[in-house]
């Protein structure tokens, strides 16, 4: 995914971890009011996915390869917090495979909510770039 | 609170699984070709689902456990924002078919597999699921 990582440190792993425990618990919490509201439509997770792509798009200007350098391991560190570890574990694709395939409102809601989860993350991710 | 803490705990080890995934990969594969989120990606969704199967099929999961492994652990280690971050690299790279058709292949993988594992339980468990 990120080549330019092959020559990290070992405490981007600390990182990574405290990145990924951010941003779990946030999705975490997002998708609380569907259980509280027993609400069908997995809207925290889409919410999920469209931040965190939002946000990998505002941040991908500065890790795409022509302008990392090992000069810049700081930035490295502060990318693999961000990226790999926050925006990592904020979007997830296993609970949205899982929620494409079981989601049972009718018979269309499922591609419904796997075109619109596409197209947001999509549109989010160019926003995220233009920004 | 505890459950807080068993996501974030989760999430941590998930996002650091999948850096540990990705740098081993990129030595063994092709770096140009993002196998590495492909391979966690599904082997993800398999999870999750088992997980899944487990709950509805042989025996509920309390809610620590699904909050620690499928919450934590599985959601985070998996990603859709690093596909985005692939589609989009694809096009910096003058590739974009490749990132679309890779786009697609890791969707429609992801809900065959999944759809696999639910019909083979169903199958097995006999269980009045709707899935």
């Amino acid at each position: 995914m990120f080549n330019n990582f092959i020559d990290f440190p070992l405490y981007t792993f600390a990182l990574v971890f405290a990145g990924g425990a951010l941003g779990a618990v946030i999705r975490f919490l997002l998708s609380l009011p569907n259980y509280k509201l027993n609400s069908l439509f997995p809207l925290g997770t889409l919410i999920a996915n469209g931040i965190g792509c939002f946000i990998i798009g505002i941040l991908s200007k500065s890790s795409l390869p022509d302008t990392i350098t090992t000069q810049t391991i700081g930035a490295h560190a502060l990318l693999a917090f961000l990226i790999i570890g926050f925006c990592g574990a904020l979007t997830t694709f296993s609970s949205f495979i899982d929620q494409v395939v079981t989601l049972n409102i009718n018979k269309y809601t499922s591609y419904i909510y796997c075109f619109i989860t596409l197209i947001t993350c999509s549109i989010l991710f160019l926003l995220g770039r233009i920004i | 609170m505890s459950l807080i803490f068993l996501v974030a705990l989760g999430g941590g080890i998930g996002a650091c699984l999948r850096l540990l995934i990705d740098i081993i990969a990129i030595s063994i594969f092709n770096p140009s070709l993002p196998w590495a989120l492909l391979f966690i990606n599904l082997t993800g969704v398999i999870a999750f689902t088992l997980f899944n199967i487990r709950h509805n099929f042989i025996q509920p999961l309390k809610d620590k456990s699904k909050a620690f492994w499928q919450t934590g652990i599985i959601a985070s280690y998996t990603t859709i924002s690093g596909i985005n971050f692939e589609v989009y690299k694809s096009y910096y790279e003058n590739n974009f078919y490749i990132g679309i058709i890779y786009l697609f292949m890791t969707i429609s993988l992801g809900i065959i597999i999944s759809v696999i594992l639910y019909r083979y339980a169903r199958y097995n468990y006999k269980n009045p699921s709707t899935i």
